[in-house]
């Protein structure tokens, strides 16, 4: 059980999503009212600034935009320097419920995991529902997660995770794209332990996805490159914390 | 020899646009070094190797340029991720201070 003086952070990274930013925040406020929250505005160009401001919620704001995977590594040293023990991520696109939130924290915490991902196919075991490209993809990377460490994790894109403070070092350390197959192999072959918990999420209403048509071709390859580095890298931080220890 | 004197005489006006850029502070003098270095090395190496020696080290140079730039680039972008990282969480309005128990 965690000690009653746990800090808890919720974060949500955020381009270009005046059209539901509001909304998400008004529910995570509703939902998690004794979790703190952060939303971390990337570069936005539209009126998300603005609407975060009317809502007086905490804010880290990027003066360009880097990215999604370095919007969540802000939030992580956000979390790693007011010393919380726990970031949440959430999408600010409003697919993620944060009624069910709650549930999967206290999965975290049963199990003791150092990192949990809300896993929309964890109970069917299947992608269903997904365009073919895409489940072709969510396939591929669970099979290289599961070649790569020996476990199998069915939703390694999913953008709610639980991050517990064990593993904000690594996370902000070493190179991620979006802290998904390549983050998951990573701390897996560190030996940190990840599962999931089942959600269900609903379909993007406004706004685009952070996926270009190009991306789609360069994502993969970019991610495989960085699991196998990753597992290299993983083994050297492995062999360097041994010869430390002696 | 004319497609040599030719190609020596476009290396030499890409020396000067370098050397030129130098002074008009758009390169960095010690890259327009190097640029000299590799000028007059090429030149010497027409006189004591043939052209396809020649062609594989102006191609190993080439290659080994724009690693080094991608490198410098990547550095700078680290760079500025950092900052504006380190930035973004220093400026971070701060709405909630409080240290409330989690609710299970």
């Amino acid at each position: 059980m965690p000690s009653p003086t746990r800090r808890v952070l919720v974060a949500i990274p955020a381009h270009n999503e005046q059209g539901t930013i509001q909304q998400v925040i008004e529910k995570v406020r509703g939902c998690l009212p004794d979790f703190d929250l952060l939303v971390v505005n990337d570069g936005s160009r539209d009126k998300t600034e603005g609407i975060l401001r009317s809502l007086n919620v905490t804010t880290a704001t990027h003066l360009c935009n880097l990215g999604y995977g370095r919007a969540i590594q802000t939030a992580i040293k956000y979390a790693s320097k007011f010393g919380y023990d726990t970031v949440i991520t959430l999408d600010a696109d409003g697919q993620h419920q944060p009624e069910q939130i709650r549930d999967v924290y206290n999965d975290t915490v049963a199990s003791g995991c150092d990192l949990m991902i809300g896993s929309r196919y964890m109970k069917t075991r299947q992608y269903l529902g997904t365009a073919l490209g895409r489940r072709i993809g969510m396939r591929f990377f669970s099979l290289l997660v599961k070649c790569a460490t020996g476990q199998r994790i069915y939703d390694t894109t999913s953008g709610l995770k639980i991050i517990q403070k064990t593993v904000f070092e690594p996370c902000s350390y070493w190179q991620f794209i979006d802290y998904h197959a390549e983050a998951i192999v990573y701390l897996l072959r560190l030996g940190y332990r990840i599962a999931e918990s089942p959600i269900t999420v609903a379909e993007r209403r406004e706004g685009q996805s952070m996926y270009s048509f190009i991306s789609h071709f360069t994502y993969p390859v970019k991610t495989s490159l960085l699991v196998v580095i990753g597992i290299v890298e993983a083994a050297l931080t492995r062999h360097r914390q041994s010869l430390g220890a002696l | 020899m004319i497609v040599h004197g030719i190609l020596n005489v476009s290396g030499l006006l890409l020396l000067l646009w370098a050397l030129n850029l130098v002074q008009r502070n758009r390169l960095y003098v010690g890259y327009g070094v190097i640029f000299l270095f590799f000028y007059l090395g090429l030149l010497m190496a027409e006189v004591f190797f043939p052209d396809k020696i020649v062609f594989s080290l102006a191609f190993g140079f080439v290659f080994f340029l724009l690693a080094y730039i991608l490198m410098q680039v990547t550095l700078i972008s680290n760079r500025l991720v950092a900052v504006v990282q380190a930035l973004a969480i220093n400026q971070a309005k701060h709405t909630v201070d409080r240290d409330i128990p989690v609710k299970l």
